[in-house]
């Protein structure tokens, strides 16, 4: 038992290793910089393809 | 505090549900269009790009990244970097020193809008990055055509170049009744 128990062990400590890193400040950055990336691409996209633009 | 509304497209309005930060620069810039003054918006200048209808500008906002300070161009860095934008931020008394110097904070993140003969400011694009490359694109032309056009079709008649020159002058300035 104890040879599966050592593996998983080291599974779990991968994952947080993992999830960690995914959240580390570059992760953050680089995530915030492709959303604000897409919302002016989108703003873009529907001001160019409405066919009236509605200022509110 | 100043005279005038400030509208954005349905499109942007939608987004800003989505966005924090998007709703955060548009909040922004509410506050600096009634005041003068937000740390989150830097200068405010006409759009040279394209051929510019009258009441075309863009503000520079407070950007998420800044360049390499080590880049060996100093004029584009000159106004955009984290020591401008922070003074900028704290020494809001010292602004009229600012724009004498013309010393306001830029970036290459920049929010475009158009103004009415009424002070009004019509919010139409927020580009957070590469904004003046942004500005050169045939995308960026059909979008100030298509606006502007419009605004115009609406019967909003925009502000002269000359006009926009006193923005934030005492004439704006609302007159609360005692």
């Amino acid at each position: 038992m104890k040879k599966h128990l050592t593996p998983t062990k080291l599974q779990i400590a991968e994952r947080k290793r993992k999830l960690s890193s995914d959240l580390s400040p570059a992760r953050i950055r680089y995530l915030s910089a492709v959303k604000h990336r897409e919302t002016s691409r989108k703003i873009a996209d529907e001001t160019l393809s409405n066919s009236e633009i509605t200022f509110v | 505090m100043f005279q005038g509304n400030v509208y954005q497209t349905k499109a942007i309005k939608d987004a800003t549900r989505d966005d924090i930060a998007l709703d955060d620069v548009i909040k922004a810039f509410m506050d600096y269009w009634a005041t003068g003054f937000n740390p989150n918006i830097g200068r405010d200048e006409i759009t040279a790009r394209p051929n510019p209808p009258p009441g075309h500008r863009h503000v520079h906002i407070l950007p998420f990244h800044f360049p390499d300070d080590s880049s060996s161009d100093s004029s584009v860095n000159a106004t955009f970097n984290h020591k401008q934008w922070r003074n900028w931020a704290s020494q809001k008394k010292l602004r009229n020193e600012y724009i004498r110097k013309d010393r306001i904070p830029t970036s290459d993140a920049c929010l475009f809008y158009f103004v009415d003969t009424k002070r009004n400011a019509y919010i139409f694009h927020v580009q957070f990055e590469g904004a003046h490359a942004y500005m050169d694109s045939s995308e960026f032309n059909a979008l100030v055509e298509k606006v502007s056009y419009s605004v115009e079709a609406s019967g909003t008649h925009l502000m002269s170049w000359q006009d926009q020159q006193t923005l934030f002058a005492d004439k704006w300035q609302r007159h609360i009744k005692p």
